[in-house]
């Protein structure tokens, strides 16, 4: 269904391994320490080539770490040899800074393979390779003419102190990749091409994974008294439904933790339409869903022993003779009564219905959900950090410091924001027994409200992570691990998370 | 009103205020009250439902078997638990209960806590310092054609009663002072810009000077003379003179360099060229916000005689549309050098820190730098009303901010910096512009704006109390309009870290 892209191939191989390699590659690639020090692959002879090759080409010794400079020159196999810099004690941002502006050099230098010689343990070979594969993503293409993609590698031959730890680790970093472009996909395919229910068609395909899924359509949905999630995708011609992802990798018995998505396919703003201008970016507004069933992709592929429940809330936010409007009042599956205020702030009405059946089902030791919720949150943070709510007690502080964690070492940053009691007051309804959102207004904490509106609807006692993503989920700058436009934002952080 | 302590004993005659602790535990004073009128209090608290949850009240006229005008009870909650901010939230509340009173002396009477987590002294004089804050009125231009003098509130001595009426006292003597700077900086932040303009402020400034506070105010002609053009060029467009006040307390050590607070004083912001919308313009009357707390707080220091060294630096400017005003698309030379492209002159406020900051550097070294500034919307987006937004260099400012926020009740909330953020404010023909990505993470890109002004990694945080510094509600101890949030935080945060 998606188009095929190319991903390189990866093979570790001892680091003196003899040179040319066998399948004489295209390009070789050279790591020098911030000491200068070459590896030690490559002869004093050639040392002193590329030295003066540098020179030549205007750059000098010492490089900054992730610096890369490719020389059109046959010292090395191959056309091309990249010299990137590399600091000796290599973070993970560093790894993933040299990742990406090793996939900016490598691109359009050739399809054949690459000997790569970087001074890198096996998790920063890891790291460093995953930001090089995810930066090569390309968002999936329609265009009937399109220009031909660069030429990009094919085989990336990887030297490595200790090859079988470092495949052994990019096995599973590679399952994450996997996840990771499986969620930007999603989010780039439009809407009329991803539906409620061609969505539910790659949420069957994880089972081939061996994960459990389960669909909600709209009679079970009804049946289950999720009123909420009904009312957001009545309008729509694609009802909506609920997808239940389970892998159960951990030990029977435990229980799982909920991964909840927020996956509108497409949002209009229903009767509160939006404004034309950038409403087609709102084709995005699944990317809680991407990012849930990216990591559930993700576990399964690296058959994780944890156990996973993943929530796609599915629906389409549409306009229509049938739409719900302001002023509606809902029954959710929790029982709480909600009065509708504007119907553009549909996202936490469908969340509030998941997180409520999924902790009635589910039973979940910790709950997190993921949501292209608010612009407010866009306003607050910016495109850097993902906002981070968790509840202000001794479980939420301590989820709260795990998944930052977590967002530091996977580069997916998260900031706390308070969760506040307080914004009940904005939330009370005459009518209900609360309303989803303030009315409109200027400067509005509408980010703060959303999540307050969401822990209504999670049994206290339950740890609670909610995570307004709107912000990262789509960027216009690329960043090292990823091109501009879709990110995939969570699936490395929830992994991370969940695996550590 | 006068705040006052006598010993224990309930008056024969006028207002009475008395405690119910939580699980409606009566205080001595209510038992005995309600014994004089054979369980008549009892049955009024029945009637009412009170069941002493902290600030509750209720007001009963004429109480039975005694000679007052009226009798208020207010619920203490759990005095275990109670920390000095929530009893004086007991005493604004009190206060609020019986400020219908005709009687011009009120009476709190507070003993029998037993097991209270603050001595009883100590809730005395926080009870009084609350009834204080909460009394404050900005009534100079409402004439009796609409208040009638008899509308007025009577209130003119409040007195709290307890066994130690004396240590009571000397613990309420420092938050007298306490309370003058805050009522000092609401009357600023009250005032309409035709009253308090740049020049009138300082001379409201240079009344600190009888209480040792060495003040130097410094007009356009000097300022030029220093190279403080960013700041000029916000005022070019008024025909008022810009002002920056300098306001020295050396109440610690000779030599000991001072801790610096910084305010931004826009007397009144229109905008500029960038005019903004009318709706709500009248608002920008406080965008001094951050000037007026650094004057009340210079205040509070020096007439509680602070026993520290401290300069309040604040810059007083009109931002005025006119023929002579600044431009989008201006570029400025700042005190420090940097140059800046003035994208939106209504990013006016970060123009007029940063030459602030450079001259407080320059001049008095300081040891750390605390800035406040009602500087822009998005801080409201991100955080309501409940948090100031704190931008900061050093983690151990930001938990020393952030514990005394949480103590006083004008609470700060972390937000974060970075290169990311930083990128944003890049200028394509100066060293940076004043604005970043439209809104997206505004707050952010006026605190990295800021920092660029931070010289050798001096030990920073920026408030940014746009959403702290006017409130449209009453609060506990805040009534309706200007907070002067900030000078209880700071003056304690003052007292805690850099007083011997």
């Amino acid at each position: 269904m998606l188009p095929t892209p190319t991903r390189p191939t990866v093979r570790f191989l001892p680091r003196r391994s003899p040179r040319p390699l066998a399948d004489t590659p295209a390009i070789t690639v050279i790591g020098v320490g911030s000491d200068g020090r070459f590896p030690p692959s490559v002869t004093p002879d050639q040392q002193a080539a590329l030295l003066a090759a540098m020179r030549q080409s205007g750059t000098a010794l010492p490089l900054r770490a992730g610096q890369v400079v490719p020389l059109r020159s046959g010292i090395l196999p191959g056309t091309t040899t990249v010299i990137a810099g590399v600091d000796g004690e290599c973070t993970p941002a560093q790894a993933r800074t040299l990742g990406g502006a090793l996939a900016v050099a490598l691109r359009g230098l050739g399809d054949g393979g690459a000997d790569l010689d970087l001074p890198l343990g096996p998790e920063a070979a890891a790291e460093c390779l995953s930001a090089l594969r995810l930066r090569l993503w390309q968002a999936p293409t329609y265009a009937t003419k399109a220009d031909p993609l660069p030429p990009t590698v094919t085989t990336l031959h990887w030297r490595s102190g200790n090859p079988a730890s470092a495949a052994a680790l990019w096995q599973a970093a590679e399952a994450v990749c996997e996840g990771v472009e499986l969620a930007r996909d999603l989010q780039t395919l439009p809407a009329n091409i991803l539906t409620v229910q061609t969505f539910i068609d790659h949420a069957r395909a994880l089972s081939a994974l061996g994960v459990e899924v389960e669909i909600l359509d709209r009679k079970d949905l009804q049946a289950a008294g999720m009123g909420l999630h009904l009312a957001v995708g009545q309008a729509s011609a694609t009802p909506p439904a609920l997808a239940v992802l389970r892998w159960r990798g951990g030990p029977a018995g435990v229980a799982p933790t909920l991964l909840v998505g927020k996956g509108l396919c497409f949002d209009t703003g229903g009767i509160c339409l939006k404004p034309a201008g950038g409403m087609e970016e709102m084709k995005g507004d699944m990317g809680g869903a991407a990012a849930v069933i990216g990591t559930v992709h993700a576990l399964a592929r690296q058959r994780a022993p944890v156990s996973v429940t993943g929530l796609l809330a599915l629906a389409e936010n549409a306009i229509g003779e049938n739409a719900y409007r302001p002023g509606d009042i809902l029954s959710s599956h929790s029982g709480l009564s909600v009065e509708v205020i504007d119907t553009d702030a549909e996202g936490r009405l469908v969340l509030a219905d998941a997180l409520s059946w999924g902790c009635a089902t589910e039973k979940p030791a910790a709950v997190v959900d993921l949501a292209t919720l608010t612009g407010s949150i866009i306003v607050a943070l910016g495109h850097d950090h993902a906002g981070l709510f968790c509840r202000h007690d001794r479980d939420g502080d301590s989820l709260a410091a795990a998944l930052t964690d977590s967002g530091q070492r996977s580069g997916e940053a998260l900031w706390r924001m308070p969760l506040s009691e307080r914004w009940d007051e904005a939330l009370k309804s005459d009518a209900a027994d609360l309303r989803h959102c303030a009315p409109a207004a200027r400067l509005i904490p509408d980010a703060l409200h959303a999540a307050r509106f969401l822990s209504r609807f999670v049994p206290d006692g339950v740890p609670f992570a909610h995570l307004d993503i709107a912000g990262p989920s789509e960027i216009r700058r690329p960043l090292p691990w990823a091109p501009a436009g879709a990110t995939g934002f969570g699936v490395r952080l929830l992994v991370d998370w969940l695996t550590r | 009103m006068k705040i006052r302590f006598a010993k224990s004993g309930l008056p024969a005659t006028g207002t009475v205020i008395v405690g119910v602790l939580a699980d409606r535990t009566l205080t001595a004073a209510a038992k005995a009250l309600n014994e004089a009128g054979n369980g008549a209090l009892s049955r009024a608290l029945d009637a009412a439902k009170f069941d002493g949850k902290a600030e509750q009240t209720l007001t009963i006229l004429a109480p039975a078997g005694t000679t007052l005008s009226r009798a208020v009870v207010v619920g203490l909650g759990d005095a275990a638990k109670a920390d000095v901010a929530a009893w004086e939230r007991i005493g604004g509340a009190a206060y609020a209960a019986a400020v219908a009173t005709q009687d011009e002396d009120v009476l709190f009477a507070l003993d029998g806590i037993d097991g209270a987590a603050v001595t009883t002294a100590e809730a005395a004089a926080r009870i009084g310092f609350g009834a204080l804050l909460r009394s404050y009125r900005f009534d100079k231009y409402r004439s009796e054609a609409t208040e009638k003098k008899e509308d007025k509130p009577k209130i003119t001595t409040f007195t709290v009663a307890s066994d130690i009426g004396k240590d009571a006292k000397e613990a309420f003597a420092p938050l007298d002072a306490v309370a003058e700077g805050v009522f000092l900086t609401r009357n600023l932040q009250s005032e309409p810009a035709n009253i308090l303009g740049p020049e009138e402020f300082a001379k409201e400034c240079q009344k600190l000077e009888k209480l040792g506070v060495k003040v130097t105010v410094l007009g356009e002609k000097e300022m030029k003379k220093l190279g403080m053009n960013a700041l000029l060029g916000v005022g070019q467009g008024s025909v008022r003179e810009s002002q920056t006040v300098i306001m020295e307390w050396n109440g610690g050590a000779k030599g000991d360099a001072p801790v610096a607070f910084v305010g931004k004083g826009v007397c009144f912001d229109t905008g500029g060229i960038c005019l903004k919308p009318a709706g709500g313009m009248e608002d920008m009357k406080w965008d001094m916000g951050g000037a007026g707390v650094v004057t009340g707080l210079m205040h509070a220091l020096a007439s509680r005689k602070a026993k520290a060294n401290v300069v309040g630096l604040i810059g007083l400017v009109e931002n005025m549309p006119s023929g002579n005003a600044q431009r989008p698309g201006d570029v400025v030379v700042s005190m420090s050098g940097q140059t800046i492209e003035v994208i939106n002159t209504d990013a006016e406020g970060r123009l007029v820190l940063a030459d602030v900051l450079t001259y407080a550097q320059r001049e008095h070294k300081p040891k750390a730098i605390i800035d406040l500034a009602t500087l822009t919307g998005a801080i409201i987006v991100a955080l309501g009303g409940e948090h100031a937004g704190m931008f900061t260099n050093n983690d151990d400012l930001a938990d020393k901010l952030f514990r005394k926020g949480q103590a006083t009740g004008e609470k700060v909330w972390r937000m974060p910096l970075g290169d990311a953020y930083d990128k944003l404010i890049k200028s394509d023909i100066a060293d940076m512009k004043n604005v970043g990505d439209g809104r997206n993470g505004g707050s952010i890109t006026a605190a990295q704006f800021l920092k660029r002004y931070i010289e050798n990694d001096t030990p920073w945080a920026h408030l940014d109390i746009a959403g702290t510094t006017w409130t449209n509600k009453d609060l506990p101890v805040v009534p309706k309009g200007a907070t002067a949030f900030g000078v209880r935080l700071l003056n304690d945060f003052v007292a805690d870290h850099y007083e011997a």
